[in-house]
């Protein structure tokens, strides 16, 4: 693994996603009066250089909650394509989204999510690939995010979020443990392999959704 | 310089990589075959084997999507105009 680099909190080639983020995070704060918890000690830690973070998708908010859950880093969002499509092109743009084809991955967009990665930056992604249907339980995660980290080398942080009910309720999130996931193959691994460890990581996500559950 | 036949041998072990429970059916097929409608490949599977195909070939694929290889042959051509 590369040497991780501690990222600029602010950078002027970012200006326009860092005023949303440093006007954005009073507000937020005081509505949503974050309780962000950790898997254990070592997920405790900053995570530094590049990393995929994955998280669960209940509702339009969770890129907002994943900035208040991992707030001194900037987020790369993967959206589907068709939001680009809107009047909010230039503002998904600007706050950093890279959109995907879903239906025809264009290999371009990979290479684009790959060199964030390589040069030490967030991406974030919603393994589901869609909103879940509002009963706590998640889709099936898709296994291009377990491509993407091994391909960039870098390790998948699992980050839950708790459906916000009721309204006026304090935001629950938890981190888990970086997960490397090039240390668990010495040779080249099969899809069937790569399947192996996407639903590993849904396991992953079930267990710390069961920290979120527990929490008051 | 590899030959279109040695393209192809070396394409169908990635493609076992990438569907090995369908192995029979990669072992068997020709450059007609569809990607997606014969071999069940989907967009996770086609993004490994491009993967393994420009670490395996050493080529960097280009401005292309999924949808522009319909079938083996457009890979291996794909993957010969590269190598030249």
């Amino acid at each position: 693994m590369k040497e991780q680099k501690k990222a600029k909190l602010f950078s002027l080639k970012y200006w326009f996603v860092d005023f949303v983020r440093v006007t954005g995070a009073i507000p937020t704060y005081l509505w949503y009066r974050p309780k962000i918890v950790y898997e254990s000690k070592s997920a405790k830690k900053k995570i530094r250089g590049g990393a995929l973070l994955m998280c669960n998708h209940n509702c339009f908010y969770d890129p907002i909650y994943l900035m208040i859950a991992v707030w001194y880093r900037r987020h790369h969002f993967i959206i589907n394509k068709q939001f680009l499509e809107t009047k909010a092109r230039w503002f998904l743009e600007h706050v950093l989204c890279i959109p995907i084809d879903i239906e025809n991955t264009g290999f371009q967009t990979m290479k684009t999510i790959n060199d964030h990665l390589t040069s030490g930056e967030i991406v974030s992604i919603f393994p589901e690939g869609h909103i879940n249907d509002g009963s706590g339980e998640m889709r099936q995660f898709k296994s291009g995010m377990v491509l993407m980290a091994m391909r960039a080398k870098v390790p998948i942080v699992p980050v839950y979020i708790r459906a916000h009910e009721p309204r006026f309720s304090r935001l629950k999130i938890v981190i888990g443990e970086a997960v490397d996931i090039n240390k668990l193959f010495d040779s080249r691994p099969s899809m069937s392999d790569i399947e192996k460890v996407t639903e590993q990581l849904f396991e992953k996500e079930s267990q710390l959704k069961e920290i979120a559950f527990q929490l008051k | 310089m590899l030959t279109r036949p040695e393209i192809f041998e070396q394409l169908k072990d990635i493609l076992i990589f990438a569907d090995d429970k369908n192995r029979d059916v990669i072992e068997h097929c020709d450059e007609s075959t569809k990607l997606v409608a014969d071999l069940g490949f989907t967009s996770v599977s086609v993004l490994y084997m491009v993967i393994a195909i420009e670490e395996s070939f050493g080529i960097v694929f280009g401005d292309v999507s999924m949808n522009d290889f319909p079938t083996v042959g457009d890979v291996v051509s794909y993957i010969e105009a590269r190598l030249q």
